[in-house]
């Protein structure tokens, strides 16, 4: 409190104690309010608070003392939590004006639940220690009341016209008066009365004439005999539970002869309570009996609730104004004391004077909680003309608030934007809430500037008085969040993985991924988060380059690494993992961000290249040994002309696999490269399909080699060159592959506009997992088999490019042990 | 008289290996892949083993590292064919134990130098 910053020192041992008495009184008035208060020093943390603020931040005020204001009270705005600086009392320190007040509304977790809160911020730098002042409502009910009611239609109209009327109510008769007449209406029903429970005697607050004098009648003799409360309404004073008696005529009820006298029958009476506590009861009356609705019950103790608060203020009221009251007789009372005194006593006057200004600062400091406020605050007519601004209007449009008094508010807003405000202004001012909405307001150079309104209807005895706005600055918000957009959508899009750490928690753990990093590793983002880049680990994963990336997270050092990772279902993968620290404001490491790229094609391609120099390798240097070493060893020794002779058919037989396998080389090259010409032409196959069984003829005498067609096969559109190629390249593999020997079996037949070419062989087959890669440049089947014979593992990759370019198709069918049928077609010429 | 194992599995390269060191003091037991060449190996101690690197069943670093592990053929001088030349794929050789290598397209007149060195003669 700032009456403790007093000089004490100065203050006879009677003032010292007036003043404690003083403190004392203000601290318990504090106490017993509902909002709750903290005093901050000039570095906002709490110097003092009232119960209700210890309740609000649920810890004890000693557990509160000392700490920042944010700690003590953490505030979010929209779920988001507020950024340094944002805090209300930070802002408020931080403005340069000699007193600041700020009114805002935030959210605040307690208890798992989100309470809505108003806080008013104010500070004071008039004194030689700046200190802040903050105010936090508890808005939630109102805010969930105002929820409630967009969903009941007209009940909750009536909930919110007793609320207001209640809110607005100077006193609890004026209330309890405005709640008779608002049912009444509501109900239909025409009689009602209220009775106001006093500690002594009862009170009636006002009645609505009967159709005859009867009513009064009944009311003297049955309402308040005695002036104690009896029947229906002792009964519901007593339980604080609403009832409804459809008909009070009938036998058993009490009154029931007044009540007929005076022709009513159906009643139906409620408590108005205020802490648990009856203070008042409403009667109402019908003339013919009424079936109660259940549904309105739950309805009506709300109403008896909402009419309750006047109570609840009437009481606080008092007690500040008792207090208030107090507080100022004293210092009356003193100061006459202290005027009467000798003028020697002048110096304890100027105590009084310091005392007294100590306590108008104090004032002047809940004064300004009221005052500067940053967001445009308006009031605009139910005709939608502006009826006032607060300065922060000027600031933001560049304009002059006092110039548009009285003016159309449409023409400050965007064209676009019209037809939404006009929706949201109507909505308003039929009793609607209107969630906050955006538009655009005209600067005055021209531009427009995007503001976040909320809109408010203000009601005056029970009238619509005026709609107040409050609209807030979010161009720079918006800007940030449609950016914040584009980067998501970035990220998400993406098929590199994206992952961020928070390397100032043991472990670093992961607080993001994208999509593609989800794609890529199968771990979904609720799998991830919390766990290290660990999880992307496995059994061959390299330790070192684990070790590098805990170093590299340890010292704060980007580094790029690839490892084989394992994916959720433990499948292994290569990756490159790029990661690259992110340091907060004050330069400390903060982040990770980690790129996680799959490079397994890539390290497949390399592999399968490396693999290909080596075969190439020794494809090429075997028969070069051969040529070589037979020539050498002519040249050194002298043999017989039978022996020189089986060397130089080696030679030969060697010189002609390597020309073979260059060509193979050669052909793939240019097929690849796109640099291959077809000539294509109509080619007749029967001479064809012969002369490739004939090439192999003398060459495999182990084989038998049968060509198969009908007499009337068409003709085919081909390269007839690369025909044969296709037909020598299938007939080869097929005698490799039956080194066994057997049928090889070449056949044609038409399918529809294709003709359909088969070789097939009894050799030793293909296993079905092999088959889908047998296409493949460079793949081979490997086993002990294959491997004694041999072959670049280029045959077929030319076969298949040859058969695409014809616009044809190449596949294969076999079963290990049981020989391989390769099939292709060609189009027919036409 | 002293033997010779010489394993390969293209049959040129046999011919070749054993028109290089075909000598009437030399039997020469030929094999056409790894196991074959192991299970002579073991039957017939030789003064001296031709193997080719590339072969079915077991390569000759493989059939080298196995032989190396038998007390009769811990010291039997190998000499490895290879295609490879990669200063790795050397090292690795040497490490499985083998003695000496030749590097395809070799001279038949160094094989046969290198033999006669390992055989003592």
């Amino acid at each position: 409190m700032a009456v403790a910053a007093l000089p004490v020192a100065t203050l006879d041992l009677a003032q010292i104690a007036e003043l404690q008495a003083t403190i004392e009184r203000m601290e318990h008035t504090l106490a017993a309010l509902s909002e709750a208060i903290a005093w901050t020093d000039g570095d906002g943390n709490i110097s003092w608070c009232n119960p209700a603020f210890s309740r609000l931040a649920m810890r004890p005020a000693v557990a509160l003392i000392g700490k920042p204001v944010e700690q003590a009270l953490m505030l979010t705005l929209f779920g988001e939590q507020l950024k340094p600086g944002q805090h209300p009392v930070r802002k408020a320190l931080s403005d340069d004006r000699v007193a600041t007040s700020l009114i805002d509304s935030y959210e605040a977790e307690r208890g798992g639940q989100s309470r809505f809160l108003e806080v008013y911020a104010s500070s004071q730098r008039s004194q030689a220690q700046p200190s802040a002042l903050m105010v936090v409502r508890d808005i939630t009910e109102r805010q969930l009341a105002e929820r409630w009611l967009e969903a009941e239609g007209q009940r909750s109209e009536l909930v919110r016209a007793v609320a207001a009327a209640s809110n607005l109510a100077e006193d609890p008769e004026t209330a309890l008066d405005a709640g008779l007449e608002l049912i009444c209406r509501f109900l239909g029903w025409p009689l009602a009365h209220a009775i106001l429970i006093g500690s002594g005697a009862h009170l009636h607050v006002w009645r609505r004439p009967g159709p005859d004098d009867g009513f009064g009648n009944f009311i003297d003799a049955a309402g308040l005999p005695g002036n104690r409360l009896c029947g229906a309404t002792a009964q519901v004073a007593e339980s604080g539970k609403a009832r409804w008696i459809p008909d009070v005529t009938a036998a058993g009820e009490s009154c029931s002869a007044e009540a007929t006298a005076c022709q009513l029958r159906a009643s139906l009476v409620l408590p108005v309570k205020s802490f648990q506590e009856c203070k008042a009861v409403l009667e109402f009356f019908h003339t013919e009996a009424q079936q109660p609705d259940p549904e309105l019950m739950p309805l009506f103790e709300q109403i008896g609730e909402q009419l309750g608060r006047v109570f609840e203020r009437q009481q606080s009221r008092l007690s500040l104004v008792n207090a208030k009251e107090d507080l100022e007789k004293r210092v009356e009372e003193r100061t006459r004391e202290l005027t009467g005194l000798n003028g020697t006593l002048r110096s304890e006057i100027e105590n009084r004077e310091r005392f007294q200004d100590a306590l108008r600062e104090a004032m002047e400091r809940y004064h300004s909680l009221m005052q500067s406020v940053r967001d445009v605050i308006f009031a605009v007519s139910p005709a939608g003309r502006v009826e006032s601004f607060n300065s922060a209007f000027d600031a933001l449009t560049g304009s002059l608030s006092q110039e548009l008094i009285g003016r159309r508010v449409l023409r400050l807003i965007h064209p676009e934007d019209r037809r939404q405000a006009v929706e949201a202004f109507r909505l308003t001012l039929h009793g609607h809430p209107v969630p906050p909405f955006e538009f655009r307001l005209r600067h005055a150079s021209g531009s427009w500037v995007f503001v976040e309104c909320s809109l408010t209807l203000q009601m005056k005895a029970g009238e619509v008085s005026s709609v107040t706005g409050i609209a807030r600055d979010v161009t720079a918000s918006r800007r940030a969040k449609a950016e914040l957009i584009i980067r998501d959508r970035a990220m998400a899009s993406t098929s590199e993985g994206i992952l961020i750490t928070d390397s100032t928690r043991p472990g670093n753990p992961i607080t993001f991924v994208n999509q593609g990093f989800e794609t890529l590793s199968g771990f979904s983002q609720a799998e991830a988060l919390g766990k290290g880049l660990e999880l992307l680990s496995g059994p061959d994963t390299a330790k070192d380059a684990l070790d590098r990336l805990r170093l590299a997270f340890e010292d704060c050092q980007p580094l790029t690494v690839e490892m084989k990772a394992y994916r959720r279902d433990g499948q292994s993968v290569w990756v490159r993992i790029v990661i690259t620290p992110v340091r907060d404001e004050q330069n400390r490491p903060a982040n990770f961000v980690a790129i996680v790229s799959d490079i397994s094609h890539q390290k497949e391609a390399e592999r399968m290249k490396n693999e290909f120099v080596s075969t190439v390798s020794h494809e090429l240097r075997t028969p070069l040994t051969s040529l070589r070493g037979f020539a050498e060893l002519m040249l050194e020794r002298e043999y017989p002309p039978e022996k020189q002779k089986k060397f130089i058919q080696i030679i030969l037989r060697e010189s002609t696999r390597l020309s073979k396998l260059i060509n193979d080389f050669l052909d793939v090259q240019r097929m690849e490269a796109g640099r291959q010409d077809y000539h294509f032409s109509k080619v007749r196959l029967p001479q064809i399909l012969e002369d490739s069984a004939a090439l192999f003829r003398p060459t495999s005498p182990i084989h038998t080699f049968e060509v198969v067609y009908p007499q009337d096969l068409p003709e085919v559109r081909a390269d007839v060159d690369r025909l044969r190629q296709i037909t020598t390249n299938l007939m080869s593999n097929a005698v490799k592959f039956s080194p066994q020997g057997g049928a090889v079996k070449l056949e044609a037949r038409l399918d529809g506009a294709m003709v359909v070419f088969s070789v097939a062989d009894q050799g030793i087959g293909i296993a079905p997992e092999a088959a889908g890669r047998l296409f493949e440049k460079f793949y081979r089947v490997d086993n002990t088999a294959t491997r004694k014979i041999g072959g670049t593992g280029l045959g077929l990759s030319i076969v298949k490019q040859i058969v695409d370019a014809h616009g044809g198709r190449v596949w294969v069918e076999s079963q290990p042990g049981e020989g391989t049928r390769f099939v292709f077609t060609l189009p027919v010429f036409a | 008289m002293k033997s010779i194992l010489l394993a390969d599995d293209e049959e040129s390269l046999r011919v070749l290996v054993h028109a290089t060191l075909e000598d009437p003091d030399y039997v020469i037991f030929e094999a056409s892949d790894g196991d074959e060449a192991l299970a002579i190996a073991r039957q017939q101690i030789p003064d001296l083993i031709v193997l080719d690197w590339m072969m079915p069943g077991k390569t000759g670093v493989e059939v080298t590292a196995l032989l190396r592990l038998d007390e009769a053929t811990r010291h039997t001088p190998i000499i490895l064919l290879t295609a490879k030349s990669q200063q790795e794929d050397i090292g690795a050789a040497v490490k499985a134990g083998v003695t000496s290598y030749l590097v395809k397209p070799f001279s038949p007149v160094e094989l046969l130098d290198k033999a006669q060195e390992l055989l003592g003669a």
